[in-house]
């Protein structure tokens, strides 16, 4: 039996003021999306507005998120499933109760079925993204407005399968070699070599959590791609948004998919200049006046990294500067403790407004760097809607907090367990799905993930909590 | 004669109304009334709360000495009206709990309480920290 999902149901879509609001707001973000001087990148933009269907917009909702759904004119080509029988939409997602923006990008909608139309059924959308039933089988890939591959999803028989992203895997006591200019040379044990080149691997993870990773192709610093079958996921070395840290910023793929690629790039900004001398006056300032102090990375159109002035908070407070192409920023606690409630749900704020903002550094007084970053950003946007922040009452200068069950857990792991302040944290990071993780950099200057796991005794009757950390 | 007649005539009726005056928490159940009427004690001394309460605490912890507007769970108590002992027994069931967090105090000297809490929380603890103004206060669990 062939099952022929239903057209674009135009004529029954909601078409309101509302609507033609959110198209204004589409089309100022795109215009915002342009770069001076970046005529490749601006006229892509260009393009790609001019094939937005505003006619056939409609909005989906689910789980405090809106989503504005604009499908794209089938004669816009996508280097994503180049050639294949797929429709394109772009997304917009605000928060549903606040219309905070969240993140923008554009949906590969491929129907497994070669008899099934491309076109998408309302509410499919936000099903998707939640990882709900859809009534058809399908593959879906999520790619950036500048047609970089982000992450794709399988459905079959109606339920979702799993999630692919692209991801390195790191070798102990490696790092890449990003200023070497041989191009690949032996890679070690299939894993990615030391000279500058990099395998990458598709990582698949199921519905039950379990993971495959099975190798996609090499990329090296010269430009290219090696060892694939399928070079629409190749980097072409255009108009890229992403990027950060060290990684060429041609790689197509979502920098903060995984802890293992943000703890590859906290590192690797880490040891720049550019954050070493920011770090030496953040220490400096702090020292004077022991008051907090914040610094923003960003790139400029070439893709070399810039740097903010330095803020002068208060002995309590800080705010990092904006700046134009941010992908991370620095500020010091003028005390030991680990990144606050407030430094997440700030971070989280920050990533889903920019895509290209992965890490936020956080330094000590005389003690550990921290560091978050993101590894699921669909994770810390379902987290930021469904654990809302507890805004500091009026007249008060703390920062935002958790919601009451996870205060109460952490200080409840502090106190009467004698769990330390970051593993308190590692942990909540993790239970509650905030789509963050926690990093601290080693003696080695290597920023490694924080983990800690509940468990209990032998006999059921008490709990403990044990560090297991990344080594 | 007749003034001072009065006088102890309007006490003995302060000392009667003052019995009298029924508690919002009279059982550990009744907790939930304290955020139900979270706006009598909003802005208002620790104390204001601590007099509503009859059932005996039995645990607190806190960081009654926090100057950081920065820390997570800003500056706090939260008390439970079971030991200790059962408060990590019950991880499945956790026990009722209040949580009282407070204005920041940048300057304070306030003594902190031993790590990992304390078993019993008297008039000295209340004398000490009972002027400490509340800005939060919420009830979890159950006994």
């Amino acid at each position: 039996m062939i099952v022929f999902v239903s057209c674009k149901k135009t004529a029954d879509r909601e078409k309101s003021e509302y609507l033609s609001q959110d198209q204004i707001k589409i089309q100022n973000w795109f215009a915002s999306q342009k770069t001076n001087n970046a005529v490749k990148r601006n006229l892509w933009i260009d393009s790609l507005t001019q094939n937005l269907l505003y006619d056939q917009m409609w909005t989906e909702k689910k789980k405090g998120v809106q989503y504005t759904i604009v499908p794209i004119n089938d004669n816009f080509k996508f280097k994503n499933n180049k050639g294949q029988r797929v429709s394109n939409y772009f997304v917009r997602a605000i928060n549903a109760n606040s219309k905070k923006y969240i993140y923008s990008l554009i949906v590969q909608y491929k129907p497994t079925n070669q008899q099934n139309s491309t076109d998408i059924t309302e509410g499919t959308i936000a099903s998707i993204f939640n990882n709900e039933p859809i009534d058809t089988d399908c593959n879906v890939r999520y790619i950036t407005i500048f047609d970089n591959f982000l992450y794709s999803k399988i459905y079959k028989n109606n339920e979702y399968v799993s999630t692919s992203n692209l991801n390195i895997r790191i070798n102990n006591n490696q790092k890449i070699n990003e200023n070497s200019n041989n191009i690949k040379s032996n890679s070690t044990n299939g894993e990615y070599s030391t000279k500058g080149c990099i395998d990458w691997y598709w990582v698949t993870t199921y519905s039950d959590y379990s993971q495959t990773w099975e190798f996609a192709f090499t990329t090296c610093p010269g430009g290219g791609c090696y060892d694939t079958q399928d070079y629409s996921i190749c980097p072409d070395g255009e108009g890229v948004v992403g990027g950060g840290g060290s990684t060429p910023q041609s790689i197509p793929t979502d920098p903060r998919a995984d802890a293992q690629m943000g703890s590859t790039h906290a590192t690797n900004l880490s040891q720049k200049s550019n954050f070493t001398s920011a770090k030496t006056n953040i220490i400096a300032a702090a020292a004077f006046d022991k008051k907090e102090h914040g610094v923003t990375f960003g790139r400029d159109a070439s893709g070399n990294i810039t740097v903010s002035n330095i803020t002068n908070g208060s002995e309590n407070w800080g705010t990092v500067p904006n700046l134009t192409g941010a992908f991370a920023d620095l500020h010091n606690h003028p005390n030991l403790g680990p990144p606050s409630s407030g430094d997440l749900y700030g971070f989280i704020d920050k990533s889903v407004k920019n895509s290209s903002f992965e890490t936020r550094y956080i330094l000590t007084n005389n003690g550990p760097v921290y560091a978050l970053t993101v590894t699921n950003i669909e994770q810390a946007i379902n987290f930021n809607s469904t654990h809302p922040r507890v805004p500091p009452p009026a007249g008060t200068n703390f920062e935002p907090n958790f919601p009451d069950e996870i205060l109460n857990e952490i200080n409840e792991m502090r106190q009467s367990y004698g769990v330390t302040d970051e593993m308190a944290m590692a942990f909540v990071m993790e239970k509650y799905k905030m789509g963050v993780a926690l990093l601290k950099q080693d003696s080695n200057g290597d920023f490694k993930r924080l983990n800690t796991i509940e468990n209990t005794t032998i006999d059921g009757t008490r709990k403990f909590y044990k560090s297991n950390n990344c080594q | 004669m007749k003034q001072l007649f009065n006088i102890f005539f309007a006490a003995f009726l302060l000392a009667i109304t003052s019995c009298n005056t029924q508690r919002l928490v009279l059982k550990v159940n009744d907790v939930k009334k304290l955020v139900a009427n979270k706006d009598n004690f909003i802005g208002k001394p620790l104390k204001n709360v601590l007099s509503q309460i009859k059932p005996k605490i039995k645990y607190v912890y806190g960081n009654p000495e926090n100057t950081w507007a920065g820390a997570t769970g800003w500056t706090f108590f939260t008390f439970y009206f079971v030991d200790k002992e059962d408060v990590l027994k019950r991880f499945n069931n956790k026990p009722t709990s209040i949580t009282v967090q407070f204005q920041l105090e940048p300057t304070n000297n306030r003594r902190p309480l031993p790590k990992g809490g304390i078993k019993e929380w008297t008039k000295k603890e209340t004398k000490e920290y009972g002027d400490m103004i509340i800005i939060r206060i919420f009830v979890l669990g159950e006994n």
